[in-house]
């Protein structure tokens, strides 16, 4: 279940040592985690696997997050922006493909209260987007998936990046256009 | 302001905002289950160091129990090795007597 939790929440159940209040911040942060992990192109099973390795290093090196330096979910998605692209371009070293995110992946909670039909477009047109998302550059695919972050604004978007706040916005106009005309490229539609 | 507040809700940015994955039910547990066995001195430390007063009253009970039964077995190894070693003196003494008389 999904509840509001603030930053100062996260510091404590961070600077808690405690499973039980760390249980709370997985719980948390979980959804805008696989968020972001599928709007990188991942399958579920990836995601599954890069989300727990995320959450495993938060754990292990909670000690040395630095409140005075950036909020919870800024230092939480610098781990998880960097464990995806390790995974991406670790795959590609090794030639190795990373599963990418199939129809069937491609499903929200939500769908469980649409009708039939609706669900069903639905799936097709995030299927179309998960088509376009992949044939996007890593670095573009980075600044999109960090945007919709609803945890992040753009300024904490950019320090992920480390670039300014106007670089980013840059970055994310060029991307979202690249993407736009991918995704309403009508040869594209499945 | 978030991200989210500031896009306009074309069927794109909609699909965007929305996520194309979402975490199964049981993804914390897995989660917990994963940091207590990939981590475990560093998850039992923390758990201990944040249990409850009723468990921490029952650890300061065990800790006399403990130290109790340590006493009691070293009493017991004393006393073993007072019994055997009296058991052998007898034997030896047992010989000796017939042998100097004879």
């Amino acid at each position: 279940m999904e509840y509001e939790f603030s930053n100062t929440e996260a510091i404590a159940a961070l600077a808690a040592h405690d499973p039980q209040q760390f249980r709370l911040l997985v719980e948390h942060y979980q959804y805008s985690l696989f968020g972001f992990l599928g709007r990188m192109g991942f399958s579920r099973e990836d995601a599954e696997d890069i989300a727990q390795d995320v959450f495993l290093k938060v754990w292990r090196h909670r000690a040395s997050y630095d409140p005075a330096k950036a909020r919870v979910s800024t230092w939480l998605f610098t781990i998880a922006r960097n464990t995806a692209l390790n995974k991406l371009q670790g795959n590609t070293v090794q030639g190795n493909k990373v599963q990418l995110v199939s129809a069937h992946d491609v499903e929200l909670a939500a769908d469980r209260y649409r009708e039939p039909e609706e669900q069903l477009q639905q799936r097709q047109a995030r299927q179309r987007l998960t088509n376009a998302i992949q044939q996007l550059p890593l670095d573009d695919r980075t600044v999109i998936a960090l945007f919709y972050i609803d945890e992040l604004t753009s300024a904490q978007a950019a320090a992920i990046l480390e670039c300014s706040p106007n670089a980013f916005k840059t970055r994310l106009f060029r991307a979202r256009e690249k993407l736009k005309a991918i995704f309403n490229k009508p040869g594209d539609e499945q | 302001m978030t991200n989210k507040d500031s896009i306009d809700q074309d069927p794109l940015e909609k699909l965007l905002a929305d996520g194309l994955l979402s975490p199964s039910d049981d993804f914390a547990d897995k989660v917990m289950q994963r940091i207590e066995r990939e981590a475990p001195y560093d998850y039992r430390q923390s758990s201990r160091a944040n249990s409850s007063v009723s468990e921490s009253s029952i650890k300061n009970t065990s800790g006399p129990d403990r130290s109790g039964s340590a006493l009691w077995q070293l009493v017991a190894l004393v006393a073993s090795t007072v019994v055997g070693a009296s058991q052998v003196i007898g034997f030896i003494f047992g010989l000796w007597i017939p042998a100097t008389v004879g």
